[in-house]
C-alpha cells in the first residue's frame, strides 16, 4: 500500500483491514469505516487509486462501493473478476447511481465464462 | 571527641527530666523497684551477687561506668562511651525517670539501654556546641538515636551530620525526620560497606542500601556502587525481612546480571509472586534500575510466561509494575512528579480539547459553550460509529461446506506445518474452531477471534485460503488471537482496572473532569471509552507477538495481500493513537512504560523491538525517542 499524505486517513484505511476479529476491533474498524465515509473528500481519490491497484482487496472495493459514485465503475468492474472482491464489486455495481454500472451487471450476467460470476451479477441487476 | 560543652548550654536546666508516663514504656522503671524512695538489693535472680548497679543499695550513687555503655560506644562507632552517671532517686520527684544535666546523667533506677541511649544522646547534645533553642528536636533526636541503639544498629551518623550547630554561640539545629524511615548521610570518603557497617554494625547489608536508593547509588562499568558526598541514603529498616530476592543467589544477579539458570529463575519469580502487594511493588521499585529483570524472566521455561503457562499470572504481575514504574520515572523526569500530576496533565489536556471543540461546534456568534457543553464532548470523542451491515449473504449449504472444510483439511493442516515448524507453541487442534458464519457475519477478510476467555481461536473461510496457499499466512493471526491479548490482560480482563496503564490515567483524568460521569459497565458510553484508551496496549503487544512469525507473500499469492500484511505499520499506528490520545508528556511516558515492559518480556522477540523502536522514532521528537529508548 502507499502512504498518503493524510495520515488520519491512512490509519482508517489500516484500521479497516482486519485479520482479528475481536468485539474491540470490530468496533474500531467501523469507526474507522464511518470516518472514512463521513470524510468523503478527502478519502474517495485514495481509495479509489487503491481499488485499482489492488482488485483482490474486498476490504476496499466494498469501501468503494459504498461512496456510491459514479467514479467508482471502472475499478469496481475490474475487482468483478478477482474471486474474493467480486461479491462487493457486484454489491457496489447494484447500488451505483451510474447507468454503466447497470448495462454493465446486465451484460455479465449474461456473458461471463463462470457461472458464479454470472450468478453475483444477475443477483445483484434483480435488486 | 569530647568537647568542652558551651557555656550557654552548661548552665541550661535539665534538658529532659523523663515524665512518668515515659517510665511506663520501660519495664525496668516499673513503681517497685524503688518503692521506699531508695533502690533495694534485688540480688534474687541476679548473676552479680549483690555487687552490679542494679542490684547495689544506695541513692545518689555515682557509677563507675555509663549504663550499657558498650552497647552505646558500639553504636556510636566509638570504642568507649563515657560520661558522668549516678543512680538517684530522688529525681522521681521531678516525675522523670532520668535527668542530664551539664553533661551528667541522673537515672532514678537502673536504666534500660533505651533510656541510657536516650539520655546519651543528651550528653552528646551538650558536648555538641551551640545553644539550646529547638527543645521539640532534642527530644526527636534523642529518641531516634535511642531506638536504633536499642535494635542493635549503628548511630554514629546522629552524633554527627544529625547535630548541626553554628560556631560557638550559634543555635543547635537537628536534622529532619528523625523519626521517620531511617536515612543516613554520605560523608567523605564513605563507602556503602562503611555506612552498612555504621548504621548496622555489620557490612553485608551494603547491598540492601544500594538497593533503597535506585536514583541515588549508581553502578560504574566494574560493578561497584558510586556514591556521592552529602547525599541522603534512604536506610531499608528490616534490610532481610521484606526481600525475598536479598540472597547471595539473587542479589548479585538482579544488580549486575550474570547467567541465571532455569532453577534460581523460578525460584525468584515463586518468591517474588508469595510477596504481599505493597512488597511486590517495592521489589520492583527497587531492582527495576539495575535493568536485571529480563534476564530473570528470560530464563524461566520457554513460553511459560504466555496465557495458559505456568507462570502467567506472577510474570504478568511483574510486568506490569515495571511498565508502571517505568512510565512514572519518565513522567516524573518531564515534570510530573507522581501519578496524580499525570492525571491532572491528562484532564487539562482533554478538558482543552473538550472546550475547542465545542467552541467549533457553536455559531461565531452563540454564546461561549457551558460547562455541559464542554463535558458533552468528551463523550462525543469516543462514542462509537455504526455502520450498516454488509448486504453479502452466506447460505446454510455454503456454512456446511465451509466447516467441513476446515475441519477435515485446513484446520488439521494447518496444525501439522506449525508442529513441524514452530513445535516451541505446542498449538494443537484444540486451539482452533471452525464456524464459518460467526467469521462471515464479523466482516470482510477476518482470519480469526478469540473464542471467549478459552484459549482458542475461531476461523473461517480466509482461514481456509490462506491454508491453501501457505499455512504461514494465517500463523500470526492465529499467534495474536491465542496468545496477544489473552497474555498481556490475562483472559477476560480487558477493560478492568489495571489491565491497561492507558485506560487506569484516562479514568483518574476523566474524574476530575466537571460535568464527567462514567458510563455503566458494559454500556456503549464505557465500551467505547476503554476502546479509544484501554485498546491500544494489548493490541500493540498482540501486533508485536506477530512480527516473528509474518511470512510475506509469495508473488503468486498477491490475492491474500490485503488479508497478509506486515504488522509493524499497525504497530505504528497504534503507538501513534496513544500519542494523539494523550497529553505529550504522559504520552510519551506511556510509550516508555511500554518499552519497558516489551524489552523485559520474554515472549516479545527483537524483530518485534525493532518495529516498536522504528515506530517510536518516527512519531516521536528526536529527544523523546532518546529518553523512550534509554
Amino acid at each position: 500500500m502507499s502512504t498518503p499524505a493524510d495520515p488520519e486517513l491512512s490509519r482508517a484505511l489500516t484500521a479497516i483491514h482486519l485479520r482479528a476479529g475481536s468485539p474491540t476491533d470490530l468496533r474500531l474498524r467501523d469507526q474507522a469505516l464511518a470516518w472514512l465515509l463521513q470524510n468523503e473528500v478527502r478519502a474517495f481519490d485514495e481509495v479509489l487509486a487503491r481499488a485499482l491497484a489492488a482488485p483482490d482487496d474486498a476490504v476496499l472495493i466494498d469501501l468503494l462501493g459504498r461512496y456510491r459514485r459514479a467514479e467508482a465503475t471502472p475499478a469496481l468492474l475490474r475487482a468483478f473478476d478477482s474471486a474474493r472482491a467480486r461479491p462487493y464489486a457486484a454489491i457496489g455495481l447494484g447500488q451505483s447511481p451510474d447507468p454503466a454500472a447497470r448495462a454493465a451487471l446486465e451484460r455479465l450476467a449474461v456473458e461471463h465464462a463462470d457461472p458464479a460470476a454470472r450468478q453475483a451479477a444477475a443477483e445483484q441487476w434483480h435488486r | 571527641m569530647h568537647q568542652r560543652p558551651h557555656p550557654a548550654a552548661a548552665a541550661r536546666t535539665p534538658l529532659r527530666p523523663k515524665p512518668a508516663a515515659m517510665a511506663a514504656r520501660h519495664p525496668a522503671f516499673k513503681p517497685g523497684h524503688a518503692a521506699d524512695g531508695r533502690l533495694q538489693p534485688r540480688t534474687s535472680g541476679c548473676a552479680c551477687g549483690g555487687g552490679c548497679p542494679r542490684c547495689a543499695p544506695g541513692g545518689g550513687r555515682s557509677l563507675a561506668e555509663f549504663p550499657h555503655h558498650a552497647a552505646i560506644a558500639r553504636a556510636l562507632g566509638q570504642t568507649r562511651f563515657e560520661a558522668p552517671a549516678s543512680i538517684d532517686p530522688t529525681v522521681r520527684t521531678l516525675g522523670a525517670v532520668a535527668a542530664t544535666e551539664r553533661g551528667q546523667v541522673r537515672f532514678s533506677a537502673w536504666p534500660s539501654l533505651h533510656v541510657a541511649a536516650h539520655e546519651a544522646a543528651h550528653v552528646l547534645q551538650g558536648r555538641h556546641g551551640g545553644r539550646l533553642t529547638d527543645r521539640a528536636g532534642a527530644e526527636r533526636h534523642a529518641e531516634a538515636l535511642a531506638d536504633r541503639v536499642r535494635r542493635g544498629w549503628g548511630a554514629a551518623d546522629l552524633a554527627g551530620p544529625a547535630l548541626v550547630s553554628a560556631p560557638a554561640a550559634g543555635p543547635l539545629r537537628f536534622g529532619p525526620s528523625l523519626l521517620g524511615p531511617p536515612t543516613c548521610t554520605v560523608l567523605a570518603g564513605d563507602t556503602l560497606w562503611e555506612i552498612s557497617r555504621r548504621v548496622y554494625g555489620v557490612g553485608r547489608y551494603a547491598e540492601a542500601i544500594r538497593l533503597a536508593n535506585p536514583g541515588k547509588v549508581t553502578v560504574n562499568a566494574e560493578g561497584t556502587p558510586i556514591i556521592h558526598t552529602g547525599d541522603v541514603l534512604n536506610l531499608p529498616e528490616h534490610p532481610d525481612a521484606d526481600d525475598p530476592w536479598m540472597t547471595p543467589a539473587l542479589a548479585p544477579l538482579l544488580r549486575t546480571g550474570g547467567a541465571w539458570s532455569e532453577a534460581q529463575a523460578v525460584a525468584a519469580l515463586l518468591a517474588y509472586g508469595a510477596m504481599s502487594v505493597a512488597q511486590r511493588q517495592a521489589m520492583v521499585a527497587r531492582y527495576l534500575p539495575f535493568n536485571q529483570m529480563p534476564a530473570l524472566l528470560a530464563a524461566l521455561p520457554a513460553l511459560s510466561t504466555q496465557a495458559g503457562g505456568t507462570h502467567e499470572r506472577t510474570a504478568r504481575d511483574l510486568l506490569q509494575r515495571i511498565q508502571r514504574l517505568a512510565a512514572q520515572a519518565d513522567a516524573a523526569a518531564q515534570g510530573l512528579a507522581n501519578e496524580g500530576a499525570m492525571a491532572r496533565a491528562q484532564a487539562t489536556e482533554m478538558m482543552a480539547r473538550n472546550r475547542a471543540a465545542a467552541l467549533a461546534a457553536r455559531p461565531a456568534s452563540a454564546p461561549p459553550p457551558s460547562a455541559a457543553d464542554i463535558a458533552a464532548q468528551q463523550a462525543a470523542q469516543v462514542a462509537a460509529a455504526s455502520i450498516a451491515p454488509q448486504t453479502a449473504t452466506m447460505s446454510p449449504a455454503q456454512e456446511t461446506t465451509l466447516n467441513a472444510t476446515l475441519n477435515s483439511t485446513s484446520i488439521p493442516a494447518f496444525v501439522t506445518w506449525v508442529a513441524a515448524n514452530h513445535p516451541t507453541l505446542r498449538l494443537t487442534a484444540v486451539h482452533l474452531r471452525a464456524d464459518a458464519r460467526a467469521i462471515f457475519e464479523r466482516g470482510i477478510g477476518i482470519i480469526a477471534f478469540a473464542d471467549g476467555a478459552r484459549l482458542r481461536a475461531v476461523v473461517g473461510e480466509t482461514f481456509r485460503d490462506m491454508v491453501a496457499a501457505n499455512p504461514a499466512y494465517a500463523l500470526p493471526t492465529v499467534v495474536h488471537e491465542v496468545w496477544g491479548h489473552n497474555t498481556f490482560e490475562g483472559r477476560g480482563n480487558y477493560g478492568s482496572a489495571g489491565a491497561a496503564y492507558g485506560l487506569d490515567l484516562y479514568d483518574q483524568a476523566a474524574a476530575r473532569m466537571p460535568g464527567y460521569a462514567r458510563g455503566a459497565a458494559g454500556s456503549d458510553a464505557r465500551l467505547s471509552e476503554i476502546d479509544n484508551y484501554g485498546y491500544q496496549e494489548t493490541e500493540m503487544y498482540s501486533l508485536m507477538r506477530e512480527v516473528p512469525f509474518y511470512t510475506p507473500n509469495a508473488p503468486a499469492d498477491a490475492a491474500l495481500d490485503s488479508v497478509n500484511y506486515n504488522p509493524g505499520p499497525a504497530i505504528r499506528d497504534r503507538m501513534q493513537m496513544i500519542a494523539d490520545g494523550y497529553e505529550a508528556r504522559v504520552a510519551r511516558a506511556l510509550v516508555r512504560g511500554l518499552y519497558r515492559r516489551f524489552m523485559a518480556d520474554p515472549t516479545v522477540g527483537g524483530r518485534a523491538m525493532r518495529a516498536f523502536r522504528s515506530a517510536v522514532r518516527s512519531i516521536f521528537p528526536a529527544r523523546d525517542a532518546v529518553a523512550i529508548l534509554a
